[in-house]
């Protein structure tokens, strides 16, 4: 029944596609839809103005005028979000069977309104736009990141004392930012788990597992986080964001680190059978050399994406570089490469499967076509329908106030998906890659680090932390509820020290 | 040792004295006599007053101890030939009660087959002198949620008890103690029944 719900969407967006191709020429001013979208004359996005990586040249595309658009029209991007960060929690059962049907509900609800609405030229042009130039280039990336990072394993017979635990979650996150905090948690929770098997007293263990690897230490580069490859493709600089994450970065991880490495000695101290000295020599290994050599060809791969090799081609409006083509190539060689040259024992030890994946592109395939529509409104401005959002992060002169963008960035993203807040905010403060890169950069270095710090707030942040938790309690590891963790380690942790980044940073 | 009766005493003073008192009697008596402070060993203490006193972190002066029986008639007939002490008197000791049954409450969780097999193991032979009440194990396998997720967790086994232990005060001390023990098993306070 399922796949033929999605043969069915799959064929129906193929046929609009098809028959809006067909009737290009037909469309254009005069036509019905006119009324509500705009045929700019020669019109490249803000994007594409910019310099977007995702670079694309939109000529006389239909595009949408978002100013007196019904807030009705971000039902569905926030039905996606609250269905990711609720059903997991209330109905895990359900949603591990069914996400992918709620996903689907969501994105054909959208489209069908949509298409209804604005016509089904704007509709094919913003699927094809989304799905050519962001939904693909973001999914093969996170795909390589995963396989790359699936065939590297951490070894080593540990012995779970303070400082082992210290050094392995700070190798976490150096990793975080090159393989992501996807794969850098993977790799380095089962280690961890471990070396800490005979200890009593090892939740918070995981819970600084994942604050640093699986959400600080992603901060540094766009491979390390979504919402970093998000900003990335929406044109911005590779280094801008490593040269400007890093002191945040760093100040943040090392803060945690002292804090946990003063917590975990202290219930060192209380563990009462401790093993003997000789049982774990400290040695930490990594397993599988040749996927440590196929990260750097990631990196190439993304940055190979910023060059500009011309338009390879253009479907309905929407013209593709080659380098977004190059990228993807590269990014799939990567992956079938690195399959093959794995051994199988790696990535059984790390439990590699492809679910994460999936679930990744069925649910980012309805948020990225969803988010279109209030990122259309946020980009009408002040006196846009969202016009609120922006009046709430800008003082009375219109100037940003960068330390509300990294809270209200951090606390949305604290309780939805951090990539489509990022990009929400993203799009508050103007969408325009150049401008935030230069004039408004710390208003962007806020809505970067709230969006990928604040992740480790809640369960729900950032998808890695349910892996971990998942991961942990399966391994014997009582994990605090929902808001055990909220309450017992985000508040008493975190909160204080995004106090500290506020005052120091913005 | 299956059958030792055990009581409830309640001292009114400071706990280092009380303790003191109660180690020098051990000791000067050259028996292995136990006793525990119900605070220490999670004994739940039943005065309103107390509960109030503890809840806003004041210190109580009254101390809920548990003695053997035989320690607590030698003790209390030491005390009382020794009227002449200042701070060992006979009406610094409010209360004894001997204790018939003791009891507490567990509830366990577990999400792989390892552990769950462990905690059943521990629950399906209590030691002697302890019976398992309203025991509600709970076993759920899920084979298609095997394997790591991410926006869709869901555990391939998941395992929950609950339930009442129920028995001899010391075998239930020491039953309580194993399953606290236990990382995956939470304990309520023991209760006595007097």
């Amino acid at each position: 029944m399922k796949k033929r719900l999605v043969l069915l969407t799959t064929a129906l967006f193929m046929l609009s596609a098809v028959f809006s191709i067909s009737l290009y020429p037909a469309s254009g001013p005069g036509h019905d839809t006119a009324v509500k979208t705009e045929q700019a004359a020669d019109i490249h996005s803000a994007d594409s103005a910019a310099g977007s990586h995702a670079g694309a040249g939109i000529h006389h595309a239909p595009h949408i005028d978002a100013k007196n658009l019904s807030l009705f029209w971000i039902i569905p991007f926030v039905g996606i979000l609250l269905s990711i960060a609720l059903f997991p929690l209330v109905r895990p059962h359900f949603w591990h069977h069914h996400y992918g049907k709620v996903s689907l509900f969501w994105g054909v609800v959208f489209f069908a309104a949509f298409t209804a609405y604005f016509g089904i030229s704007t509709g094919v042009f913003y699927l094809l736009e989304v799905y050519l130039l962001e939904f693909i280039p973001f999914i093969t990336l996170l795909l390589a990141l995963f396989t790359v990072a699936g065939g590297i394993q951490l070894k080593g017979e540990l012995a779970g004392t303070p400082k082992v635990n210290t050094i392995m979650i700070l190798v976490g996150a150096v990793l975080a930012s090159f393989m992501g905090t996807t794969g850098a948690a993977m790799v380095v929770i089962r280690p961890i788990l471990k070396a800490n098997e005979w200890r009593r007293n090892k939740v918070h263990i995981v819970v600084f597992v994942i604050f640093v690897v699986a959400n600080i230490g992603g901060g540094l580069t766009p491979l390390g986080d979504p919402p970093l490859f998000l900003g990335f493709l929406k044109g911005i600089d590779f280094f801008w964001t490593v040269t400007h994450m890093l002191p945040l970065v760093v100040f943040c991880a090392a803060i945690l680190l002292v804090v946990f490495y003063i917590l975990d000695s202290w219930y060192y101290s209380k563990e009462d059978n401790r093993p003997a000295k000789t049982a774990g020599n400290g040695r930490l290994s990594i397993a599988g050399l040749p996927n440590i050599i196929l990260l750097p060809c990631v990196t190439i791969a993304v940055l190979a994406s910023s060059m500009n090799f011309g338009d390879a081609f253009t479907l309905h409006y929407v013209t593709v570089p080659w380098a977004s083509v190059l990228q993807v190539g590269l990014l799939l060689i990567i992956t079938v490469a690195s399959m093959k040259i794995t051994d199988t024992a790696i990535r059984e030890a790390n439990g590699f499967n492809w679910e994460p994946i999936r679930e990744v592109a069925k649910l980012f395939a309805t948020i990225f076509i969803t988010m279109v529509t209030p990122i259309a409104m946020l980009k009408a401005g002040a006196d846009g329908p969202m016009g609120a959002i922006i009046r709430g992060v800008a003082d009375n002169s219109g100037e940003f106030i960068n330390a509300n963008f990294f809270w209200a960035t951090g606390i949305l993203s604290s309780f939805l998906d951090n990539a489509p807040t990022y990009l929400v905010f993203f799009n508050t403060a103007g969408g325009n890659p150049l401008d935030l890169m230069t004039t408004h950069a710390h208003t962007l270095l806020a809505i970067s680090a709230g969006a990928v710090f604040m992740g480790a707030n809640t369960y729900i942040g950032n998808a890695p932390n349910f892996m971990v938790k998942s991961i942990a309690e399966e391994n014997g590891v009582p994990m605090p509820s929902f808001f055990g963790y909220l309450f017992k380690y985000s508040v008493v942790f975190l909160i204080p020290l995004f106090i500290l980044v506020t005052l120091i940073f913005f | 040792m299956a059958n030792k009766k055990y009581y409830e005493l309640v001292f009114e003073g400071r706990y280092e004295t009380i303790a003191g008192m109660l180690e020098g009697f051990v000791l000067a008596s050259g028996k292995k006599w136990e006793f525990w402070f119900s605070r220490k060993v999670g004994i739940e203490t039943e005065t309103f007053a107390e509960a109030i006193l503890e809840w806003g972190a004041l210190k109580s002066r009254l101390h809920h101890v548990i003695l053997e029986k035989e320690f607590h008639s030698y003790l209390q007939r030491m005390i009382a030939k020794r009227k002449d002490l200042k701070l060992i008197r006979p009406e610094y000791t409010k209360s004894a009660m001997e204790i018939k049954t003791a009891s507490f409450k567990f509830e366990a969780k577990a999400f792989a087959k390892k552990y769950g097999t462990e905690i059943k193991g521990i629950l399906a032979k209590p030691p002697v002198g302890i019976k398992i009440k309203d025991y509600k194990p709970h076993e759920e396998i899920h084979e298609s949620a095997k394997g790591v997720e991410l926006y869709a967790p869901d555990h391939d086994y998941t395992f929950t008890a609950e339930g009442i232990a129920i028995g001899e005060f010391k075998a239930i001390l020491d039953f309580r103690k194993k399953l606290d023990d236990h990382p995956l098993v939470d304990v309520s306070t023991i209760r006595l029944q007097f």
